[in-house]
C-alpha cells in the first residue's frame, strides 16, 4: 500500500480513535476506578466500610467520588522534593515509570481482525517484554534520586526482584509460543479459537495450566504488589522507593501501578483466556465483534479481580523468601514446564 | 501450663501454594460476598453521625462546677495542681470578698495539650469543683494557645454540684457536718 | 547534776533543765504547741504532758524542771490518752479547712493530729464561729477560727519586741487573739508572729494565698538588708522569691528577723536588671548583655594603660568578700584608686536592725586594706574627679546616691556595674548587669565579723555576670588575675585566695563556713560573737518536719 497522504491520515486517524477508545477510556478508566475500587473492595473483605466520605452536597455514591476527589487533592497539594534530591531525575522518574506501561497496550488485540489493535506487529509478545520491563527504571530512578536510605533500599529490591522474575516470566511464556507457534498476539488469540478434543477450548489456561500460575505469580511480583511488595514494605522501609514522593509525583507512580494491573489483566486474558474468543462462537458480523470485544474486556476484568483478591488474601513475603521463590521454585518450574511442553509437542507431532 | 502445638509438616501440595492460595481467595471472596449481599459483619461506626454511648466513668473535658449563686465552687486549694502528674493546671488564688469562702481562683487554666486525662484532679478535689464528667471530647483548635482552657471556658460546661458545700459549715448542725467539711473533724 | 530516766534511758543533765530539753538530749520527741525556745514558757497547750513516777498527775514537760532520780514516761497509755484528749479539745472548734489554709503542709496541728490522734470528731453541735480574714495590722491577717490560743504571738509582742499589741480576749471556746482598741500590730518585727504561729491563724498579707508550701524550693541564705546579716531561708518557686523566713543562728540573729529584711529581696525581683547598655555606633544607647559591656570597658582600660591615664574604681561595701578581693586585686594591678561606697545609714534598734546598711562593711575594710592600699571614702572622689579618665563603679544595690552620680559626670568615661536601674546607671555610658548576691555563691562578713555563705537560693540570669568574674575578665591583658585564680572563678576557690591574702580570714575555708558561719580573727582571737536576743536560752527551735518532706515526697515545682 503506497503511503499517500490519505493513507497516512487514515492510519493516524484510526490509531488516534483506537487509542482513545481502548487506552484512554478502558485502561485509564479502569485504572482510575481501581484506585477507589481497591480500597472499597479491601474494606468489604475486612468488615469495614471503606472510603465513603467524598460528596457533592448530599450526593455520596458510596464514596465513588473519591476518584474525583483524589486527583483534585493530588493536584493541589504541595509537590515536595527533598533538598538533597537530584531534581531532574526525581521529577523524571514517575514519567519513566508511567509511559512504558501505557505504550504496551499498543499491541494488545482487543477484538478480532488486524484493525482491532492499535499497532499490528508480529513481534507482539516480545514488544511487551521489551517495553514493560522499562518501567522498573522509573522506580529505580526515583528511588536513587530521592537521596533517601529507605528509597534506595526499595529501589535496590525492585531491581533485584525485576531481574529475578523477568527470567521466570520469559521462560514461562515460551511455552505459550511453542504451543501456538507465533509471537503475534492476534495469531495466538486466533489459535485459541479451536478446541482440545472438541470439548475444552484451546485456551492457554488449559494447554499451559502451570504457565498460567507462573505467569500470574511473576506478573504480580514484577508489579511489586502484595504479597511481593517488599520494595515499599512500610514496616521496614517507610514507603520504600516512593517515600519522598508527594502530590502528583506520587499520584503518577501509583497510577502506573494501577495501569500495570490492567496490563497484566490484558496480557493474561490474551495469552491464557482466549483473548476475545467466545467458545463456540465464530463469525465476523459487526455485532458479534462488539460482543467479542466485550468478552475480552470481561476476561481482563477477571484477571484484575484475581490480582486484587490475591493481594488482599496473602501477607507479604520476606525479601529472602521472594528471592528464593523466584530463583529456586519459579525458574526451575518454568524450565520443567518448557521441557514437558517440548516433549509433549514432539509426541503429538510423532503421532 | 504450656499448650502443645502440633506442627503440620508441609507436603508438596501445601508447599506449592497453589491450593492454599485458591483456598484463601475462596475465603476472601466468600467474606466479600457476605458483606456485600448477606448478613453484614461490618463493625465500623460512622462517628460524627453515629455515636456509641460512653460509660458513666468516661473522663472528658474538664468542667468547673458552680455554687448555688452561680459563683465558681473552686476555692483555689491547688490540690488538683498538686495531684496533677502532667503539671497542666495553673491557678492564681485571690482573697474572696466573702470571708467564709476566703479564697477563689482569679485564674484557673488547664493546658489541655499537657493534660493526660488521668482524673487525679477530680479525685483530689475536696469541693467537687473540678469534674471530668462532661462527656465532651477536647476539640481540636488551630492554635496551641486555644488549648489552654481558662476559667470562663471551663465554666461553660458547668453543672450545679449537688454535693454539700464546704464553705458554709455553720448551717450544718448535725452529724452530717462530719463529711461536709471534707475532714474527720 | 540531776540524773533522770526518760523512757528507760538514763541521762545526767544540768540543773534547771526542763524535761522537754532533757528528753531532746536522749532523742525522745515530745509534741508541743505553745512552747518556743525564744519565748517564755506558758505551758497552756498541755500537749507536752508526760507521766512522772510517784507524781499523781501528768506534768507539762516544757515547764517542769528535772529532779534527781526522776523517772519519766512519755509514751504510756495515759500520756497517749492525754494527747488524744488535748488534740480533740483543740480541734473541737477548729474549722479543718486545710485545703484553703496556707499553713497546710507545714502545720504543727496537722502533723500532731496525724501522729498522735487521727480520731474522728465527736462534736454534734455547731462549731463556734469567729472572725475570719481579720487584718491585725498592715502585715498580718488573723483567722481566729483556726487559732489554738497558744499565745506564742502574744508572748512575742510582750517579750521580744516589747510592744504589747496582741492580747487574748474572752475565755474558753470564745478566746480570741485580738489587738486592743485603736492599736494595730505594726512593729518592725511583726511578721515573726506568722512564723511562730503553729497553725494557719496568722498569715502574712504578702504571702497569703500566693503559693502552697509544698511547691516552694527552700534554700538557706543570709539577709543583705543591713550589717547584721541575719540567717534566713529563701522560699522560692520557679526562681521567684515567694517568702523569706528567719533561720536559727545563735551567733547572729537568734530566731528572728525584721520585716524590712524580708522585703530586701523584693526590689531585685521587681526591678532587677537583666540587660545592660553600651554606646551604639551613633552615640545612642544600645541594650547589651554583660559580655558586650565588659568588652567595651576592657577596651577603655587598654587605652588608659597606653595613655597612662588615671582610673578610679568605686566599690560598694555591699559586695561579697570574693568580689571585693577580685576588684581590689584588679585596682592594685592597674594602679587605680579605690573608693569605698557606703549606703546612707538607716534606722537601727536594740533588737536586730542596725543603722549601718552595708551588709559587708567589715569584710570590705579588712580585705581592701590588704589588697588595695589607696583606699578612700567615696565622698572624697568629688575633690579630684576630673583628674580621672575612667571611673568604674561597682554598686549592685544602690549604695551610690544621686549626688555621687552627679560627681561621676566629671569623669569622661563612666562604667557602672549594677543590678538595679537608677540615677547611677543613668549617668554612665556603659552599664554592665551584675548577678545579685542571692543568685550566686558568695560570702559576706557581718558587723560582728561573722562570715556567712549566701548559698545561691536563686538561679542567675544568663545575661548577667558575677562581680568577681567581671574583675577577672577586666584584668590587664586578662592574664595575670586569671592565672592567679587558676582560671577558676568559683567563689570557693577565690575565698581560698582571700584567706591567704587577708590575715583576718586566715583560718577560714569556704566549706567550713557551712550554714551557720564562722567568726573572723582579730590578732589571733576569735571575735566573741554573742547571742543577740538577750535573756533567752539558746535552743534550736522545735520544728515539725512537714509531711511533704518525709520519705513519701510530693513532687515539687508545679
Amino acid at each position: 500500500m503506497p503511503l499517500t497522504g490519505n493513507v497516512i491520515l487514515d492510519l493516524v486517524l484510526w490509531t488516534v480513535i483506537k487509542f482513545a477508545a481502548f487506552v484512554l477510556v478502558f485502561v485509564m478508566g479502569t485504572a482510575t476506578v481501581l484506585t477507589w475500587l481497591e480500597r472499597k473492595y479491601s474494606a468489604v473483605i475486612q468488615n469495614r466500610i471503606g472510603p465513603n466520605r467524598a460528596n457533592l452536597g448530599s450526593l455520596r455514591l458510596g464514596g465513588l467520588l473519591h476518584m474525583l476527589a483524589d486527583p483534585i487533592k493530588m493536584l493541589t497539594k504541595e509537590d515536595f522534593s527533598p533538598d538533597t534530591a537530584n531534581p531532574w531525575m526525581f521529577r523524571l522518574a514517575p514519567l519513566v515509570a508511567f509511559v512504558p506501561a501505557m505504550v504496551v497496550f499498543a499491541v494488545i488485540p482487543f477484538g478480532p481482525g488486524e484493525h482491532m489493535m492499535i499497532a499490528n506487529t508480529e513481534l507482539g509478545i516480545l514488544f511487551i517484554f521489551a517495553i514493560a520491563s522499562l518501567n522498573v527504571y522509573g522506580s529505580v530512578m526515583g528511588a536513587w534520586a530521592s537521596n533517601n536510605k529507605w528509597s534506595l533500599m526499595g529501589g535496590l529490591r525492585i531491581s533485584a526482584q525485576m531481574v529475578s522474575y523477568e527470567v521466570a516470566i520469559g521462560l514461562t511464556l515460551c511455552g505459550v509460543f511453542m504451543i501456538y507457534g507465533s509471537t503475534d498476539l492476534q495469531e495466538i488469540v486466533v489459535a485459541q479459537g479451536t478446541t482440545l478434543g472438541g470439548v475444552v477450548p484451546a485456551w492457554g489456561i488449559f494447554t499451559q495450566p502451570v504457565a498460567f500460575v507462573l505467569y500470574l505469580t511473576c506478573a504480580i511480583a514484577e508489579n511489586k504488589r502484595a504479597p511481593f511488595d517488599v520494595a515499599e514494605a512500610e514496616s521496614e522501609l517507610t514507603a520504600g522507593y516512593w517515600t519522598e514522593y508527594s502530590a502528583m509525583g506520587f499520584a503518577v507512580l501509583a497510577l502506573a501501578e494501577f495501569v500495570e494491573i490492567v496490563l497484566i489483566g490484558c496480557v493474561g486474558a490474551t495469552l491464557f483466556l482466549g483473548g476475545w474468543q467466545i467458545p463456540g462462537v465464530h463469525g465476523s458480523t459487526p455485532g458479534l465483534m462488539a460482543v467479542q470485544v466485550a468478552a475480552f474486556l470481561l476476561k481482563t476484568l477477571f484477571v484484575i479481580w484475581l490480582q486484587l483478591t490475591i493481594r488482599w488474601t496473602l501477607p507479604r513475603f520476606r525479601y529472602d523468601q521472594v528471592m528464593r521463590l523466584g530463583w529456586r521454585i519459579l525458574l526451575p518450574a518454568a524450565l520443567v514446564n518448557l521441557l514437558v511442553t517440548g516433549v509433549a509437542l514432539l509426541w503429538v507431532d510423532r503421532n | 501450663m504450656g499448650k502443645l502445638v502440633h506442627r503440620v509438616e508441609p507436603d508438596l501440595i501445601l508447599q506449592s501454594y497453589v491450593v492454599e492460595v485458591a483456598k484463601g481467595v475462596t475465603l476472601v471472596t466468600r467474606q466479600f460476598l457476605r458483606n456485600l449481599f448477606g448478613r453484614k459483619d461490618i463493625v465500623t461506626v460512622q462517628y460524627p453521625e453515629e455515636r456509641k454511648p460512653y460509660t458513666p466513668r468516661f473522663r472528658g473535658k474538664h468542667l468547673l462546677t458552680k455554687r448555688d449563686d452561680g459563683q465558681v465552687r473552686c476555692v483555689a486549694c491547688m490540690l488538683c495542681a498538686t495531684a496533677c502528674p502532667a503539671n497542666c493546671i495553673t491557678i492564681v488564688a485571690a482573697e474572696h470578698r466573702d470571708a467564709d469562702i476566703e479564697k477563689y481562683p482569679t485564674t484557673f487554666e488547664i493546658d489541655l495539650l499537657k493534660c493526660i486525662y488521668c482524673g487525679f484532679c477530680e479525685e483530689a478535689c475536696p469541693c467537687d469543683a473540678i469534674r471530668m464528667d462532661s462527656g465532651v471530647h477536647t476539640l481540636p483548635t488551630f492554635t496551641r494557645r486555644d488549648q489552654k482552657a481558662g476559667k470562663v471556658n471551663l465554666l461553660e460546661l458547668a453543672k450545679r454540684s449537688t454535693a454539700a458545700q464546704g464553705g458554709d459549715f455553720r448551717a450544718d448542725n448535725h452529724a452530717g457536718a462530719l463529711h461536709g467539711r471534707g475532714g474527720h473533724h | 547534776m540531776p540524773k533522770v530516766t526518760i523512757d528507760g534511758r538514763e541521762i545526767e543533765v544540768a540543773p534547771k533543765t526542763t524535761i522537754l530539753r532533757a528528753a531532746k538530749q536522749v532523742g525522745v520527741d515530745i509534741p508541743v504547741f505553745c512552747y518556743h525556745p525564744g519565748l517564755s514558757i506558758a505551758a497552756n497547750c498541755r500537749m507536752c504532758l508526760v507521766e512522772i513516777e510517784k507524781w499523781p498527775k501528768p506534768q507539762p514537760a516544757c515547764y517542769t524542771e528535772v529532779g534527781d532520780g526522776m523517772v519519766i514516761h512519755t509514751a504510756t497509755a495515759k500520756v497517749k490518752a492525754t494527747q488524744e484528749a488535748v488534740l480533740e479539745f483543740i480541734l473541737l472548734n477548729h474549722p479543718v479547712d486545710c485545703p484553703v489554709c496556707d499553713q497546710a503542709g507545714e502545720c504543727v496541728l496537722q502533723e500532731h493530729y496525724v501522729t498522735y490522734s487521727a480520731k474522728a470528731s465527736r462534736l454534734s453541735h455547731t462549731k463556734t464561729g469567729k472572725p475570719k480574714a481579720k487584718p491585725l495590722g498592715p502585715t498580718v491577717v488573723l483567722d481566729a477560727e483556726r487559732c489554738i490560743v497558744c499565745t506564742r504571738c502574744v508572748r512575742f509582742c510582750e517579750e521580744v519586741t516589747k510592744t504589747n499589741e496582741l492580747t487574748v480576749e474572752d475565755r474558753g471556746e470564745h478566746a480570741e487573739i485580738t489587738t486592743p482598741e485603736g492599736v494595730e500590730l505594726d512593729n518592725p518585727y511583726s511578721l515573726n508572729v506568722v512564723d511562730i504561729c503553729p497553725v494557719g491563724a496568722l498569715t502574712s498579707r504578702q504571702f497569703r494565698f500566693q503559693r502552697r508550701v509544698w511547691f516552694l524550693d527552700t534554700k538557706p541564705s543570709v539577709c543583705t538588708g543591713c550589717a547584721r546579716g541575719c540567717a534566713l531561708r529563701v522560699d522560692s518557686h520557679a526562681n521567684k522569691v515567694e517568702r523569706v523566713v528567719p533561720r536559727y543562728n545563735p551567733d547572729v540573729n537568734g530566731y528572728w528577723m525584721c520585716d524590712a529584711g524580708r522585703r530586701s529581696l523584693d526590689d531585685l525581683r521587681d526591678r532587677g536588671l537583666s540587660t545592660g547598655r553600651t554606646p551604639g555606633p551613633n552615640g545612642d544607647a544600645r541594650p547589651c548583655n554583660a559580655q558586650d559591656g565588659l568588652r567595651v570597658v576592657a577596651g577603655w582600660l587598654q587605652q588608659a594603660r597606653l595613655e597612662d591615664a588615671k582610673v578610679a574604681i568605686a566599690l560598694s561595701a555591699s559586695l561579697g568578700n570574693e568580689d571585693l578581693y577580685a576588684w581590689g586585686r584588679l585596682a592594685k594591678e592597674m594602679g587605680a584608686d579605690v573608693y569605698l561606697l557606703r549606703k546612707a545609714p538607716g534606722q537601727g534598734d536594740a533588737l536586730l536592725r542596725l543603722a549601718d546598711q552595708d551588709c559587708n562593711l567589715t569584710g570590705a575594710q579588712a580585705i581592701l586594706a590588704q589588697v588595695a592600699p589607696n583606699l578612700a571614702d567615696a565622698a572624697q572622689l568629688a575633690d579630684g574627679a576630673d583628674t580621672y579618665a575612667i571611673a568604674l563603679v561597682v554598686d549592685p544595690d544602690g549604695a551610690a546616691d544621686a549626688s555621687f552620680a552627679e560627681t561621676l559626670h566629671c569623669v569622661e568615661r563612666r562604667a557602672v556595674f549594677t543590678c538595679l536601674p537608677g540615677p547611677l546607671a543613668d549617668s554612665a555610658q556603659v552599664v554592665v548587669p551584675l548577678t545579685p548576691l542571692h543568685q550566686r555563691e558568695a560570702t559576706i562578713t557581718n558587723e560582728n565579723g561573722w562570715v556567712q555563705r549566701i548559698g545561691q537560693p536563686l538561679k542567675a540570669a544568663v545575661t548577667t555576670v558575677a562581680p568577681h568574674v567581671a574583675a577577672a575578665a577586666l584584668a590587664p591583658s586578662a592574664v595575670e588575675l586569671l592565672l592567679d585564680f587558676g582560671e577558676k572563678t568559683r567563689p570557693a576557690d577565690i575565698f581560698g585566695r582571700v584567706a591567704a591574702a587577708v590575715p583576718a580570714f586566715k583560718h577560714l575555708t569556704y566549706g567550713e563556713i557551712g550554714d551557720l558561719g564562722r567568726g573572723l580573727t582579730h590578732g589571733g582571737d576569735l571575735t566573741a560573737a554573742r547571742p543577740r536576743v538577750d535573756g533567752t536560752p539558746q535552743w534550736e527551735p522545735d520544728t515539725v518536719t512537714p509531711s511533704y518532706q518525709r520519705p513519701f515526697q510530693l513532687r515539687r515545682g508545679a
